[in-house]
């Protein structure tokens, strides 16, 4: 497969979901699956030195990590594709977590590392047919990260670190199957927006068309709040699961506003968050533009408005939502 | 875990009564053998730590194992959870229950183990290394790794006095330098792999035995009976007249005569891993011309053609030409 590559979207576009399906054909023990994050360090990755007292005597033992792990595997059988995911990278210090390791990412025509290191625990793991401690990835040694660039909390990656992946974007778009077409089934419930305090006069549209032209306001320089693209949100960031997706389209009313209860929730306590504090913010933006209504002052407005009466403003409801209600269909 | 070399039965232990060396009192040839062998892979390898050896056939455990009397192979042996047992065994491990738990064995090292007489002619790596590896080859074609197979090849010199024909030395110092492992049961010094210098120039200058006579100092062309290498523009040709001179008509159908074609791939293939490593372009069109006019004119149940197609390919990959 001959794979050095990194993932990148905003949050929800199904990162770990495209590791997942790309690599299902291949078995479990050829996978080694980390979650990087702030408190994970070289040790954790590559090993450390323990204290064992099973022969009755206290000696030190090197503990492989995840990565040295792998790469037994990829050493064990050299025909067979080896796979270490590391979710989330950017969550943790990757020059930390890489330390030496780094020198080997640069990966030469056969996709071998072009420069050895020196590690004598490792190598006695990974390889005992090796005649010296140099260690090296072989060919059939991939590694698939996910990240979000600029989440909160996130640590910077140095150029020299990230030249040496592959990079890939996923999008935010919904997600389609293998002929291009929109699964638009999938995650995609109906949704329902306030724009008065009458129920009737609701906006009613679907999670695909709701998030766009939600999407679309967040980005867009003239006219909405013209943020970067990594504060849009993607399909899976809201789960609805497949029952209340099936049921927000129930014809049965008891069916439709239980499952309309649980998507406002969802959309109230996960969405509204976000948007309240990571993407609207405090700042002004340069044309003026809001998401919210300027009656909305406080997360806690915006959650006991949300559902009842209109918090979205009339800038993105006139020009982003209404006009793209329909864009995607169930 | 403990590590175990296997030897081929049909071959071993009986070979040993052949041993000429004097042995020890007190000790039978075959335990001063198995402790020679054990030396030299354990010192060459100093991380192996292989504890025995033992004799079978390996087809029984290891069917994708490309069987001869002269292959081998070093396992190691662990315990497994009942669990993982469909696991390993689609790895190509071999489990068995030895009646209180599951027992896992995984091949670790290939193995070619010589005779222990020098035979006239190279015949050991003609007639066992060289198929047996173009086949592992064929297996292995469609793998992510760029190497012949999914493990490593260590020839184990077991020949008792030291090797002198030239053509089998530098045999062995080209499959050493395009990245097989080399050891020498008795010491003998038949072959110093410490002297197989990183340059194609030096290593022509000192294995080939006709590097004199076909080296153009003016042209910097060393042109062999197989291949000819360009030194200034750093280039190694494959040459098919040797090849094509070897062609004969059998029941109306091509063939090689004898084992030529074997001795063609043993001067080409090495060679071109070991020149493709330390840059040079590998010209192997004239080959390809040649299978390409004559395969459909050997029988199609020719198992050297299929070779030579399997050649082709694996330098298709190996220089990334397809």
């Amino acid at each position: 497969m001959h794979e050095q590559l990194i993932l990148f979207g905003a949050p929800g576009t199904g990162k770990s979901y495209e590791v997942k399906q790309r690599l299902s054909t291949y078995g479990d023990e050829k996978k080694f699956r980390i979650t990087i994050h702030p408190e994970y360090s070289y040790t954790d990755f590559v090993g450390q030195l323990l204290p064992d007292n099973s022969t009755g005597t206290t000696l030190f033992k090197f503990v492989p990590g995840p990565f040295t792990l792998a790469l037994k595997e990829a050493y064990s059988d050299r025909a067979k594709d080896v796979f270490l995911i590391l979710e989330e990278l950017s969550r943790g210090n990757v020059s930390a977590i890489f330390g030496d390791i780094f020198q080997l990412l640069d990966r030469d025509e056969h996709f071998i590392s072009r420069f050895p290191i020196r590690n004598n625990d490792i190598s006695i793991i990974v390889d005992p047919t090796s005649t010296s401690d140099e260690i090296v990835l072989p060919s059939n040694f991939n590694i698939i990260c996910t990240v979000n660039m600029n989440d909160q909390n996130v640590f910077p990656m140095d150029t020299a670190f990230k030249r040496r992946f592959e990079w890939e974007y996923v999008s935010t778009l919904p997600a389609v199957d293998a002929a291009g077409n929109v699964r638009s089934t999938l995650n995609n419930p109906k949704i329902t927006v306030a724009v008065n305090n009458t129920r009737s006069s609701d906006l009613v549209t679907n999670w695909h068309s709701f998030y766009t032209a939600m999407n679309d306001f967040i980005t867009d320089k003239a006219n909405g709040l013209g943020k970067k693209e990594d504060r849009q949100v993607g399909q899976f960031f809201l789960d609805f699961g497949d029952a209340v997706t099936i049921d927000s389209y129930s014809t049965t009313q008891l069916t439709a506003d239980a499952a309309k209860k649980h998507i406002d929730s969802k959309l109230r306590n996960k969405l509204l968050i976000y948007l309240w504090q990571d993407v609207e913010g405090y700042g002004i933006t340069r044309n003026g533009k809001k998401l919210f209504d300027v009656s909305i002052n406080s997360y806690g407005d915006l959650y006991s408005k949300f559902g009842n009466e209109k918090v979205f403003s009339d800038d993105f409801l006139n020009d982003f939502l209404i006009p793209n209600l329909n864009r995607y269909t169930y | 875990m403990k590590r175990i070399l296997i030897l081929n039965s049909d071959g071993f232990p009986d070979r040993y009564s052949q041993l000429t060396t004097p042995v020890p009192t007190g000790i039978t040839k075959q335990a001063y053998a198995e402790k020679k062998i054990l030396k030299a892979l354990n010192t060459y390898y100093s991380k192996i730590s292989v504890s025995e050896i033992e004799y079978l056939n390996m087809q029984t455990q290891f069917s994708q194992v490309q069987n001869s009397v002269n292959s081998g192979v070093v396992i190691e042996e662990f315990e497994i959870k009942p669990s993982q047992s469909t696991m390993y065994t689609r790895n190509g491990c071999y489990v068995y229950n030895n009646g209180t738990s599951f027992i896992c064995r995984r091949i670790i090292l290939y193995i070619y183990i010589t005779d222990l007489v020098e035979g006239a002619r190279d015949s050991f790596i003609s007639q066992t290394v060289f198929p047996t590896l173009l086949d592992y080859a064929k297996l292995y074609l469609n793998s992510p790794s760029y190497c012949i197979a999914d493990h490593k090849f260590c020839i184990i010199n077991f020949t008792e006095r030291a090797i002198t024909a030239p053509i089998i030395l530098k045999n062995f110092a080209t499959l050493y330098a395009a990245g097989m492992d080399y050891i020498e049961v008795f010491d003998n010094s038949a072959f110093n792999y410490h002297s197989v210098k990183k340059d194609l120039f030096d290593f022509h200058e000192k294995f080939s035995s006709d590097f004199q006579t076909n080296y153009n100092q003016t042209t910097k062309i060393y042109d062999g009976k197989c291949y000819s290498i360009n030194f200034n523009d750093r280039c190694l040709t494959w040459k098919t007249d040797y090849l094509s001179s070897k062609l004969t008509r059998i029941g109306g159908k091509l063939d090689f005569s004898g084992s030529s074609e074997k001795f063609y791939w043993i001067d080409t293939l090495p060679v071109s891993i070991f020149a493709y490593n330390l840059g040079y372009k590998i010209d192997y069109s004239n080959f390809v011309n040649f299978y390409n006019t004559n395969k459909l004119l050997f029988k199609s149940t020719s198992g050297k053609i299929v070779r030579c197609e399997t050649l082709i390919k694996y330098m298709d990959k190996y220089t990334k030409e397809n």
